[in-house]
């Protein structure tokens, strides 16, 4: 008994001294916290990451994703405890990424960006903007690079082939034009444009594309690119809302809804219920996002994509409404950034992430997109060509709500009385001013 | 063995002081600083609070907020009361589908039901605009969620129809306690059925009105009308909620300690509300 007793002290003896080398190989895990949810990004994440694995065979990735407001508050919780994960969720301007490089808790991407040559393989410098911050984190839009998007979104108009050509119309290369042929589709008893301003945003989207293209036409293309730079990302002091452009726009904007373009009861739809209005076929437009792409292939009738036009017929192409995927960017607690940056090229720049997103159907960072394999005449190929052609004359025009951090609530309350006729164009521009100024003062006393 | 019962409280408690005592504390420090979420947080002591009762949107909010005290808790209340009577007291068949009915409400969760009355109230394609297409009420039809003169109320009336069950079933309950002789000595002194409510029924119901009172007012102040107004109109034409309000400052704007002070004032007012409620039930048992 007493002899089975040291033979058993034995082997718990080697058993724990085998657990303890075990234990003592260091575990090298890189943990990325994203939003990545959608079906057609998830494919892209996973292949990032069998990229990463195979490269470093000896390295473990934890990835965790979630809803956008659900990962800012976990984000927000643990990197305040000088935890988390080593890739993190960096929502562009004052959302995340502004407070962020101000309290020192995400890393300086310019050695990176140089190092992959993101700069020249991705995007075009006007949507780079919208990635950059100063260094002491209190101007948007100008100085190092600190987040990166995995693929891009654009807005333009989607229109029905189908309807047109059954209506013997072409396609607009003017605001005139597009007016012109509102007014044809209206008096034949079709629905024009399909918007839901419910979602604030949509309404966002619709004024944005009227008022980038207003501006490019009183001030020309690339100053309104400039004005808009400075005016939604960088909120210069010397910029204002009082230009005549934005007032024209939402003028423009009443005149639709007077005449009848917008579709019946479009202040209580949302931004999916315009899409289900615009799939069942009745309607001629569709002025939204390249997110809905994938539903808008699967209609009916056939379906075609382009930007909003110039305001008058051979005009430059005004700035166009986009941006980049909620960003990713480094934390300043993790212990090896050098291969959260190695991660973050796998997800944005390789090979392997372009040719799955053109197989997706979505947007590449990558730009110009190659258009070889797609077919032409489709939505998908329409989709590619306005990227390609935004990213060639570098004029991502801006989500307007960007402006100032109360600038959602603001302009979705002024877009809704403007839309309703309860409040005039200049009525608009001013509690847009006015939010603007506020923040501007509150920005400079701190 | 004096232990035993604490022992079996412990739970509860340990979960109590971590789940809500701890974040009240926390949010009550949080309501006290400037910060943006990330950055260093600064003292402002009451400053938050001052900014709050000088802020409009704030105050929109709350108005918000008492019309739809309106729509899910009086309303409820009422309509509770007289249908519980009938289904109580007036022996009609088939009760228990009548009370199932108007309980199934209940077991929805609310952001599904936001959902079912956007498609209901929807312009074009909406149940009611075909209701009133079909009975040739056609211009009857609205954008009832997009224009400001409908949308608190059609938003109000989601909480009506949901809260209803939940009234009906606890009054039911109540009058189905009542001691039966105490109505027949009504019959027999003459009293009719409005004289029967008034002087038993609800003299009997002060409990579950007061029950029904803080349940009713604080989904009103809080989660409820929260998921409900998200997902139909997501705040717009004024039916942002004050905890709607509180998660666009902290989440949107980045005001969360702005968004902690709205918190804060949110959970006195219900703590009020339940503190009267309850007080009034209790005063009402005593005399």
């Amino acid at each position: 008994m007493k002899k089975y007793g040291w033979f058993s002290l034995v082997w718990v003896f080697v058993f724990v001294l085998f657990l303890g080398v075990v234990l003592a190989r260091e575990v090298k895990v890189l943990e990325i916290w994203d939003t990545y949810t959608e079906p057609n990004r998830q494919p892209v994440v996973e292949a990032a990451i069998e990229q990463f694995l195979q490269k470093y065979p000896d390295w473990q990735v934890k990835r965790t994703a979630r809803p956008l407001e659900d990962m800012k508050t976990a984000v927000m919780a643990a990197l305040a405890a000088g935890v988390g994960p080593d890739v993190v969720l960096v929502n562009n301007g004052e959302h995340m990424m502004g407070p962020m490089v101000r309290a020192q808790q995400i890393v300086n991407l310019d050695p990176y960006a140089e190092k992959y040559g993101w700069t020249e393989k991705l995007f075009s410098p006007s949507l780079w903007n919208r990635a950059k911050y100063t260094l002491d984190g209190k101007q948007f839009g100008e100085g190092s690079i600190w987040a990166v998007g995995l693929d891009a979104e654009l807005v333009g108009v989607y229109y029905n082939k189908d309807l047109l050509a059954e209506l013997g119309l072409s396609l607009f290369g003017s605001v005139a034009e597009l007016e012109e042929i509102m007014d044809k589709v209206k008096g034949t008893g079709h629905t024009p444009l399909a918007v839901g301003v419910l979602d604030d945003w949509q309404f966002f989207h619709l004024y944005g594309a009227l008022q980038h293209a207003t501006l490019a036409h009183e001030m020309g293309a690339d100053a309104a690119q400039e004005y808009l730079d400075d005016l939604v990302i960088r909120t210069k002091a010397e910029r204002t809302w009082k230009e005549s452009g934005n007032v024209e726009a939402a003028k423009r904007l009443q005149e639709w809804v007077k005449k009848g373009y917008l579709v019946d009861g479009f202040s209580a739809l949302g931004g999916d219920d315009a899409l289900q209005v615009f799939l069942a076929g009745d309607v001629a437009f569709f002025l939204q996002g390249s997110w809905y792409s994938s539903n808008i292939a699967q209609a009916d009738f056939e379906a075609g994509f382009v930007l909003f036009p110039p305001f008058v017929k051979g005009g430059d192409i005004p700035p166009q409404i986009g941006g980049m995927a909620t960003p990713l960017g480094i934390s300043a607690h993790s212990p090896h950034p050098g291969m959260a940056a190695e991660y973050l090229d796998f997800l944005a720049a390789s090979d392997r992430t372009v040719e799955l997103q053109l197989n997706l159907r979505v947007l590449p960072a990558r730009v110009p997109a190659l258009l070889e394999n797609i077919p032409e005449n489709t939505l998908y190929y329409d989709l590619l060509v306005a990227w390609n052609e935004v990213n060639r004359v570098n004029r991502v025009g801006h989500y307007l709500d960007w402006t100032t951090p109360t600038m959602w609530d603001t302009l979705g309350e002024a877009g809704r009385n403007l839309l309703l006729l309860r409040s005039t164009p200049e009525e608009l521009v001013e509690k847009v001013e006015a939010d603007y100024r506020a923040f501007v003062a509150g920005r400079s006393s701190q | 063995m004096i232990l035993w019962p604490y022992l079996f409280l412990t739970p509860t408690v340990v979960s109590t002081i971590l789940f809500v005592i701890y974040p009240f504390l926390a949010n009550f420090f949080y309501s006290t600083v400037q910060w943006d979420g990330f950055g260093p947080k600064v003292f402002v002591g009451g400053g938050n609070f001052v900014a709050l009762f000088r802020d409009e949107r704030f105050w929109s909010a709350l108005v918000t907020n008492f019309l739809y005290f309106i729509f899910v808790t009086a309303l409820p209340l009422f309509f509770g009361l007289v249908v519980a009577s009938v289904i109580a007291r007036g022996r009609l068949a088939g009760t228990r589908f009548f009370q199932s009915a108007y309980f199934i409400p209940q077991v929805v969760a609310a952001i599904a039901l936001g959902t079912i009355f956007r498609w209901i109230y929807a312009p074009l394609f909406g149940v009611l605009h075909q209701v009133f297409k079909i009975i040739g009420w056609e211009e009857m039809s609205r954008s009832w969620l997009g224009t400001p003169e409908t949308a608190t109320t059609a938003v109000g009336l989601i909480g009506t129809w949901a809260w209803l069950g939940f009234c009906i079933i606890i009054f039911v309950a109540g009058i189905q306690k009542v001691d039966q002789a105490l109505y027949e000595a009504a019959i027999l002194d003459g009293a009719n059925s409005l004289a029967q409510f008034r002087y038993i029924t609800l003299p009997d119901l002060r409990f579950e009105i007061a029950v029904v009172l803080v349940m009713t007012s604080v989904q009103c102040l809080g989660s409820f009308a929260f998921a409900i107004v998200s997902s139909t109109t997501a705040g717009a034409y004024g039916t942002r909620p004050v905890a709607l309000y509180a998660y666009q400052l902290a989440f949107v704007e980045g005001k969360v300690g702005y968004a902690s002070a709205v918190v804060v004032v949110l959970t006195i007012l219900m703590f009020a509300i339940a503190a009267a409620s309850l007080f009034l039930g209790e005063r009402r048992a005593q005399e």
